[in-house]
């Protein structure tokens, strides 16, 4: 019964249906283009573990914390191992598709098991002081082959007295989980120490698995505590915590995408508000008549919802319709590096319905409730 | 009881304007007998329609009683008031009021997708009462592609295809020419005459009202002869 009259409400102005259905359709888009990107910063911690802290210089993410910190975190009680990474490359987030190279403790892969090697690559790697191991990603991306020669700026002072450095590649690394993250170069921390005139002694970021998850709090607190008040004062905290805390160094992503997606809504819901009262307005004479025929208040009130329903669900569709068709095409554009980390996530399309639903009757009500108490009466008195 | 099929008994119909009261309906009384083709004369804001509205349960009465085929419209709350028009009442007004997306079978069908009748069986109705107003050959047309003679056919059709014991016409010529007036008019009196429908109509023009039974005229809240 409602479906003629709700057609019929729809193709009275084709146009501006259309429109609206579009205008819905783009903000959808940008919701779930948004909430797609939004999982490339938090989709690398997907693969993170909770029993992996990561101890940090508290005041600057690329500053720098003496081996002693290290040596300190390994002896805890309740650290069963802990390895270091020193971030050698000076404009990290210049090069960052270059390829940041950062220097590891022997046992890197032993204590951190999201990064994966060989152990044909590993011995190479032990076996040439100099060798690196390249992101599988990276070395697509820039066609890196073994012997191949690395050359990067450092903010460490090498031998020679020059701040430029270079290496060979002896093999490769994977990620698992978040392959977008094999864009990183990984060197001996021995040697690249060794080498170094400058900043000898320190390291960047230390790595500790500890014996089970529930400790990573306390140990976590433990250490802050310690250094708390000193020079080497650090910043200690489960990985995917860390992670998400070294986004926030960049902004704060999600608020910005917040913002945008509260204007958003705001718009539809104006849109959507304003077709619907206008589509009330003109059509007084067709729902005076149709009250007058036997249709009820209810009935009528009914309608304008889900005349507003499925305007906005159309849009909804359309729009999160083209983003899955979107990311596709980003990823490829993107040469791997947003592979599995772009993706529309049940919870972003059960949000996005969520909200249709929610602007649905926000921005129908008033409308609704104009057509359930318009008087056939006085709808019809002419003049 | 009586064996009218409209009373109206002592009915007043005030409306407040601002400080001012004005009396449209005063102590009125009205009976239409079944089968009747009454027209309702009277100078404009005599308050024809007003009247015509309350005896279509449109509207409900400051005072008095308004009883249609044995209920008391005058008791019914809006919603047991609009079910009831979907039975026993058809409206056809002067602007004809047909739904512009729709062609002329939706249009006349619209009545009937209140009722439990199936798709085929609305379609059995809507074809009867097109054949009745002789358009079925413009069933499939929408109102903008039809005359104003045949849309106000079409509204004819949609009062009658829920086959109402009263029909309702608020000027329904006045907004046509002579010749199609009459050809309207010629319609309702059949409806009358061969269909057993009883007619409420108001007219402005002396001549559309010699098409009915009886005329009356309605002046100061009052019923003439
Ligand atoms: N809703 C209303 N509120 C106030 N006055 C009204 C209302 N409806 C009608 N009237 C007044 O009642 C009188 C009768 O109106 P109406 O029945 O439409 O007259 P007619 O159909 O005879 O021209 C007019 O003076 C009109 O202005
Ligand atoms: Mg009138």
């Amino acid at each position: 019964m409602y479906w003629v009259l709700i057609k019929a409400g729809l193709l009275r102005k084709k146009i501006r249906t259309v429109l609206t259905v579009l205008s819905i359709a783009t903000a959808f888009l940008l919701f779930g283009m948004l909430h797609s990107m939004s999982a490339v910063f938090t989709g690398q911690m997907k693969g993170m573990s909770a029993d992996i802290i990561m101890v940090m210089p508290r005041y600057n993410i690329f500053g720098t914390q003496p081996y002693t910190t290290f040596e300190y975190v390994k002896s805890l009680e309740g650290v069963e191992k802990a390895s270091h990474m020193t971030i050698l490359t000076s404009d990290m987030l210049g090069s960052m598709f270059d390829g940041v190279v950062f220097a590891v403790d022997e046992n890197y892969f032993d204590v951190y098991k999201r990064f994966q090697v060989t152990d044909e690559h590993r011995e190479a790697m032990r076996l040439r002081p100099d060798g690196v191991l390249v992101g599988r990603l990276l070395a697509e991306q820039k066609a890196f082959k073994i012997g191949d020669k690395v050359r990067i700026k450092s903010h460490s002072m090498n031998e020679d007295g020059s701040y430029n450095w270079e290496f060979e590649v002896v093999g490769f690394y994977t990620v698992q989980v978040y392959t977008g993250d094999e864009i990183g170069i990984i060197a001996n921390y021995k040697y690249v120490d060794d080498s170094r005139v400058s900043m000898k002694g320190t390291t960047s970021y230390i790595i500790a698995k500890v014996l089970s998850p529930e400790l990573a709090d306390g140990i976590s607190t433990k250490i802050d505590e310690n250094f708390k008040n000193s020079d080497r004062a650090t910043r200690t905290g489960p990985e995917n915590q860390m992670a998400m805390e070294m986004i926030g160094q960049f902004g704060d992503i999600e608020l910005v995408i917040n913002l945008i997606l509260s204007a958003v809504f705001f718009t539809i819901l104006l849109v959507t508000g304003n077709t619907m009262s206008q589509a009330v307005r003109e059509r007084t004479a067709d729902l005076a008549v149709l009250k007058s025929i036997g249709y009820g208040d209810i009935q009528l009130f009914i309608m304008v919802m889900l005349e507003s329903f499925i305007i906005i669900f159309t849009g909804l569709i359309l729009g999160l319709g083209l983003t899955l068709l979107a990311i596709p095409l980003i990823v490829a554009a993107s040469q791997g590096m947003a592979e599995d980390g772009i993706f529309l996530s049940t919870s972003s399309i059960l949000l996005a319905f969520t909200i249709g639903v929610f602007v649905s009757l926000v921005s129908s009500f008033m409308p609704a409730r104009k057509a359930l108490k318009l008087k056939v009466v006085d709808a019809l008195a002419k003049g | 009881m009586s064996d009218s099929l409209v009373s109206v008994n002592a009915v007043n119909k005030i409306y407040q304007r601002g400080g001012e009261k004005l009396v449209v309906l005063d102590d009125l009384n009205l009976e239409v007998p079944k089968g009747d083709f009454l027209a309702l004369m009277g100078p404009s804001g005599s308050g024809k329609t007003t009247l015509l509205n309350l005896i279509g349960g449109l509207d409900t009465p400051t005072s008095g009683s308004v009883e249609v085929d044995n209920a008391r419209l005058d008791t019914l709350n809006s919603r047991a008031l609009s079910r009831w028009r979907a039975s026993h009442v058809g409206f056809i007004f002067q602007f004809y009021n047909l739904l512009p997306v729709l062609t002329a079978f939706r249009n006349v069908e619209l009545p009937l997708l209140l009722t439990k009748l199936s798709s085929s069986q609305r379609k059995e109705h809507v074809e009867t009462a097109l054949n009745i107003v002789s358009l079925v050959d413009r069933a499939s047309h929408k109102p903008n592609e039809l005359s104003g003679g045949q849309q106000q056919r079409v509204a004819i059709a949609r009062a009658l295809v829920s086959d109402p014991d009263i029909l309702i016409c608020d000027e329904p010529t006045g907004d046509l020419d002579r010749e199609t007036s009459t050809e309207i008019l010629n319609l309702l009196q059949v409806l009358n005459r061969d269909h057993g429908k009883t007619i409420l109509m108001v007219t402005h023009d002396p001549m559309a009202a010699e098409f009915a039974k009886r005329i009356l005229h309605l002046d100061k809240g009052k019923l003439s002869n």
